[in-house]
């Protein structure tokens, strides 16, 4: 009777000798395999050294160009911001593109803390563009899509970027749609952020009065209570320093300018 | 509208923050009143520069018909420092050492440095080397009116006496009494300051 795995003493011993083969094979199969990804690996870091450097200056000054770049690095699972530090050789490989992304955080920076006097340290996705644009030198064309010129999505990139730094920096998202970024570390409330989006609509140039909250929908207001009205805007005013109040008009006792919405010529 | 600077009848241009209506308010959040307060002061030394002008009184933010009027208000758009707040702004101006209250002992009226005593006595200095006046005796008003306009024309009498007591400290000036009360001589630097 022919049985496989025998029987008798020499079974034992062949089932130990299998089991054995076995190990050996699946050792020099994952080897095989370490090695191939290790390859694999070397092949990809090498090709995305040779990209690098090839289209440095691209990546530096094109802001289409960086855009598809990051997001290739996005949907490949790579995170080009990742520095030495998190454990990345990416910043190794391309240093060049982590300091411009940290340079660009510096001067986001500067200009957030140079408007906060201004603006109660909110400050408008499009301004912040435009004040960094300068600061940079970049001559602002009318479409800003010059060679050299940076994006709100840089922008939003970089400021992502800086919240290890506990400052506070982040982006806020008005009911309309308009991002803000904030600079100070306070929450805004939700009666804050429609006050902001209001002091914003055309033609309001920042200014608030309670009546305009207080008023029902159908006349553009918000058809607040009275106490809410007061309350946020007395908040906005005397606790957070975003508004600036005004004591003089004819008709309102206070009238509030949310200073971040001032336009100055 | 959008804020923007104007021009006075006096060629004096106001900054785009000077038709912002809040501006004249006294702010109650310290850090918005820190920041207008310092617009304001900046604001009032250079128009007094502008102007030659060197004393501000509380009174001024009052009533209309004074100096003051193209700063202190803002007919455009109707609004006006109040007197409680011009009031701080000249006791912050003091604080800072850019103004002094004169008369003294009192808060309503100061004495305006658009130029510091220090610079008004270099100022004293090489105007009186560059009229050859080293060494003679001048009286006050012989500096503070002198026929061909100058630098220190309309200089008032205290920022005058503190600028020669600068001088002083350093021997480049001695006051001296005559008979018509007092005159001071000017002396040449020695090098040494």
């Amino acid at each position: 009777m022919h049985r496989l795995n025998g029987v008798g003493l020499a079974a034992l011993d062949r089932h130990t000798s299998t089991t054995r083969s076995y190990d050996i094979l699946s050792t020099s199969l994952s080897q095989t395999q370490v090695t191939h990804l290790q390859s694999q690996l070397t092949s990809f870091r090498s090709a995305l050294t040779t990209f690098a450097i090839n289209h440095r200056e691209d990546i530096l000054h094109d802001p289409a160009f960086r855009h598809r770049f990051t997001q290739m690095c996005s949907s490949i699972g790579v995170d080009p911001l990742a520095g030495p530090r998190k454990g990345g050789w990416w910043a190794e490989l391309l240093p060049s593109v982590g300091d411009w992304q940290y340079e660009l955080g510096v001067q986001i920076v500067d200009v957030c803390v140079s408007t906060r006097e201004r603006n109660g340290g909110m400050i408008e996705l499009s301004e912040l563009v435009r004040l960094v644009r300068k600061l940079r030198g970049v001559p602002d064309d009318q479409d800003g899509k010059g060679r050299g010129t940076i994006t709100e999505e840089d922008i939003i990139r970089s400021v992502k970027t800086l919240s290890p730094l506990g400052a506070g920096y982040t982006i806020v998202t008005l009911d309309d749609g308009r991002k803000m970024v904030r600079s100070v570390p306070k929450e805004l409330d939700e009666d804050q952020a429609v006050i902001l989006a209001l002091a914003r609509t055309p033609g309001k140039y920042g200014r608030v009065t309670i009546d305009d909250l207080v008023l029902g929908r159908e006349k553009g207001g918000k058809g607040w209570i009275r106490e809410r009205a007061r309350g946020a805007l007395e908040n906005m005013s005397l606790r957070d320093g975003l508004c600036w109040i005004d004591e003089q008009d004819t008709v309102h006792d206070r009238v509030y300018w949310v200073t971040s919405a001032m336009k100055w010529d | 509208m959008a804020l923007s600077t104007h021009t006075t009848t006096t060629d004096f241009l106001l900054p785009s923050i000077h038709s912002a209506p809040p501006f004249f308010t006294q702010q109650l959040h310290p850090a918005s009143l820190s920041i207008a307060t310092e617009q304001w002061i900046q604001l009032i030394l250079k128009y007094a520069r502008h102007r030659r002008l060197f004393t501000i009184k509380v009174e001024d933010s009052e009533a209309p018909g004074n100096n003051w009027d193209e700063v202190l208000r803002n007919e455009r758009i109707n609004r006006k420092v109040l007197p409680s707040y011009l009031t701080y702004i000249l006791a912050q101006m003091v604080s800072k050492k850019l103004a002094v209250y004169e008369p003294p002992k009192q808060d309503r009226s100061v004495l305006i440095y658009w130029r510091l005593p220090e610079e008004w006595a270099e100022v004293l200095h090489d105007w009186v080397s560059s009229t050859g006046n080293l060494n003679t005796i001048m009286t006050f008003y012989e500096i503070t009116d002198p026929p061909i306009a100058s630098p220190l024309s309309g200089l008032p009498i205290p920022l005058l006496r503190q600028a020669i007591a600068i001088l002083s400290r350093s021997n480049r000036a001695q006051i001296i009494a005559i008979a018509e009360g007092e005159g001071v001589r000017f002396f040449p630097s020695t090098g040494k300051a």
